[in-house]
């Protein structure tokens, strides 16, 4: 859908550099090698950059960082913490007002999902904390990034909501659509002109380009996004996941770069004096050996096919039968970092195949 | 900046203090603990609670008194792990961590009126004594009461003085094996499954609810079913490796739940859609 308003670049570059004053900007930002990560920004040049592909790490980090901290601890006495001893616990939540500019829909859309799932049943602070002190400012994909993303095939080259604003590149002016009262105060500081018959016209016409562009990236996958589902649900058995989980090493990069995975470990760290301390989370992976391993050494998934079947579960049937869509984005970030070349769109094919699908 | 206020106490453990503890087996201890604030832990049978040593971890584990009990509540932990090795250290007066109490617990409500069946296994015990002991408080709401506790060997029962009870009982029908043992056994010796041809099941007005190691729920999930107890009646608790205790940590996914959240308690037929 066309947004509602049209700035200059210009004025949106000078409203991107006062907010850095005040704030963390934080966007994409090459680092060479055609790898690009957050970085922080002091104006919205790097909106315009050639050759983007998604950020090794998705902007989750700002969100649920790799690491932090959840409580600390200490004992009244300078006895050692696990003595025995009374223990005052505190929470500790780090957040600071925050700017992500240049978040790709793909990404917003892992966003938007994973707010579903730490607010689902008990509602997470320390994600929220951070999640509701920062502005999201998307960018609209023209064309796919490069040949792997599948973000079509998922439906996430385009969003309508799970931002503040959206950009969509119109020359030497930004075509702009409001995704929330932030989002709306924001504009509201910027001169600004409403979208005219004439940028509709254009509008239709890009979209009709957008399509073309995005058709191989939407073709990845053969069964339709819905099917899902049901196809990982009724897999159990399949050849694919033997086969798959023969190839994979268990190493868990494609979880750690995944902007939907937001599984955890929690560790507690002690002080040299032992007499306080922290308790942590860390990212975990659900292919990694030990995830599944409780006290006792029984492991419930102790085989790298069963593993990696329960991470294409959970991003389909389960988040699907709880929060009625598929927790994927089609970023291909866990493509890219595979060590093994392990594909989805290659395994949601094999499996429709094999059930007799047509391809 | 830290902006951590009173509120968000979903990774906070509050201190609670062990008011008495005693070796059950080589292997496990009971505890009766009394939360710092004295508020108390107002469970379901069959919840669970994170029992924290700072600086080492947590770990989750069943709470084992009936609701009933208002003066602390009591766990009983087999120590084969980092936080259990240290529990097993800490004597009366100390202080642990405690979150909770979580997930979904056992509901005796499908059970009134009709026949109850227990089946446990080992430290399954441990989290059904929770609900075993509502159930006997409540006995009138229910027609037979029917136990059945398997255990390793003779060395290995848990809550003994309770068994003894148990087997006394005129209003429960309890039945005892263990896997092995010497000539000393008064009991059954084999499998729990073992146990089944002993009793004449109405299937059809019986609701179980089962307790023991993965590989039990298995053997005795076929008696059930074979016996025609209908699965929306047959209860199981599932053990799970538990990070968070609020649906987050992901590690305790099975299916499209977590078991920490929609369990750990399922019904048979919520199981087989896994």
């Amino acid at each position: 859908m066309i947004g509602s308003k049209v700035v200059s670049k210009r004025a949106f570059d000078e409203m991107i550099q006062a907010l850095a004053e005040t704030s963390d900007v934080v966007a994409p930002v090459s680092r060479g090698y055609d790898r690009f990560s957050y970085r922080e920004v002091k104006d919205a040049s790097t909106l315009e950059v050639d050759g983007y592909i998604p950020t090794l790490n998705p902007p989750k980090k700002y969100f649920l960082p790799p690491e932090e901290v959840l409580v600390e601890f200490a004992t009244e006495d300078e006895a050692s913490v696990a003595s025995g001893a009374r223990v005052r616990a505190e929470p500790r939540i780090d957040a600071c007002a925050r700017v992500l500019l240049g978040v790709r829909t793909c990404d917003l859309k892992a966003i938007r999902q994973s707010d579903e799932a730490y607010k689902d049943t008990f509602e997470d602070d320390n994600y929220f904390a951070r999640r509701n002190r920062a502005t999201l400012i998307g960018l609209t994909c023209l064309e796919p990034c490069d040949e792997h993303a599948f973000c079509a095939a998922m439906g996430a080259n385009d969003v309508e909501e799970g931002f503040d604003l959206l950009l969509t590149d119109w020359g030497d002016d930004w075509i702009v659509s409001v995704g929330s009262e932030r989002g709306d105060d924001l504009l509201e500081t910027l001169q600004s002109r409403a979208v005219t018959e004439d940028d509709r016209a254009r509008w239709e016409v890009l979209q009709g380009k957008r399509e073309e562009a995005f058709a191989p990236s939407a073709e990845k996958i053969v069964p339709d996004l819905d099917a899902l589902p049901d196809l990982v649900g009724d897999s159990e058995d399949s050849a694919v996941w033997i086969e798959n989980g023969d190839l994979c090493l268990g190493c868990g990069r494609c979880n750690l770069v995944c902007p939907t995975c937001f599984c955890f470990d929690v560790q507690d760290d002690v002080s040299l004096g032992l007499s306080s301390g922290e308790r942590k989370r860390r990212w975990d992976g659900c292919t990694l050996l030990e995830f599944a391993l409780v006290a006792g050494d029984e492991n419930f998934r102790s085989d790298r096919k069963d593993r990696l079947r329960h991470k294409l579960y959970h991003k389909t049937r389960s988040t699907f039968d709880r929060y009625g869509e598929v927790f994927c984005t089609g970023c291909a970030r866990c493509f890219r970092t595979c060590l093994v070349d392990i594909y989805h769109p290659e395994m949601y094919n094999a499996l429709h195949e094999r059930l007799g699908g047509e391809s | 900046m830290n902006v951590a206020k009173e509120s968000s106490a979903l990774y906070v453990p509050e201190p609670a203090q062990i008011i008495d503890k005693e070796a059950m087996t080589e292997e496990e201890t009971w505890y009766h603990l009394r939360l710092e604030s004295e508020r108390s832990l107002d469970h379901d049978p069959g919840q669970f609670v994170g029992v924290s040593v700072f600086g080492v971890g947590e770990a989750p584990i069943s709470v084992t008194s009936p609701p009933s009990m208002k003066d602390g509540f009591e766990l009983c932990i087999r120590h084969v792990g980092n936080v259990t090795d240290i529990l097993r250290g800490l004597d009366i007066g100390d202080w642990v961590g405690i979150r909770g109490p979580f997930g979904r617990g056992f509901d005796l409500e499908p059970a009134k009126g009709k026949d109850i069946l227990f089946v446990a296994g080992g430290l399954g015990l441990v989290p059904l004594r929770s609900v075993i002991k509502t159930a006997l408080e409540n006995r009138s709401d229910f027609r037979r009461v029917i136990l059945f506790y398997g255990t390793r060997s003779p060395d290995t029962l848990l809550y003994e003085d309770e068994i003894a009870q148990w087997d006394a009982d005129p209003d429960v029908e309890f039945h005892l094996t263990v896997d092995m043992t010497d000539d000393t056994w008064k009991h059954n010796v084999g499998v729990v499954t073992t146990l089944f041809p002993r009793v004449d099941f109405d299937p059809k007005d019986t609701v179980a609810y089962i307790c023991g190691p993965d590989i039990m729920f298995r053997f005795v999930v076929q008696q059930t079913t074979r016996l025609g107890i209908p699965d929306e009646n047959t209860f199981l608790s599932l053990e799970r490796r538990m990070k968070c205790g609020v649906g987050k940590c992901g590690h305790c996914q099975e299916g499209s739940v977590y078991v920490c959240r929609e369990g750990p308690c399922f019904s048979y037929a919520e199981v087989k859609a896994f």
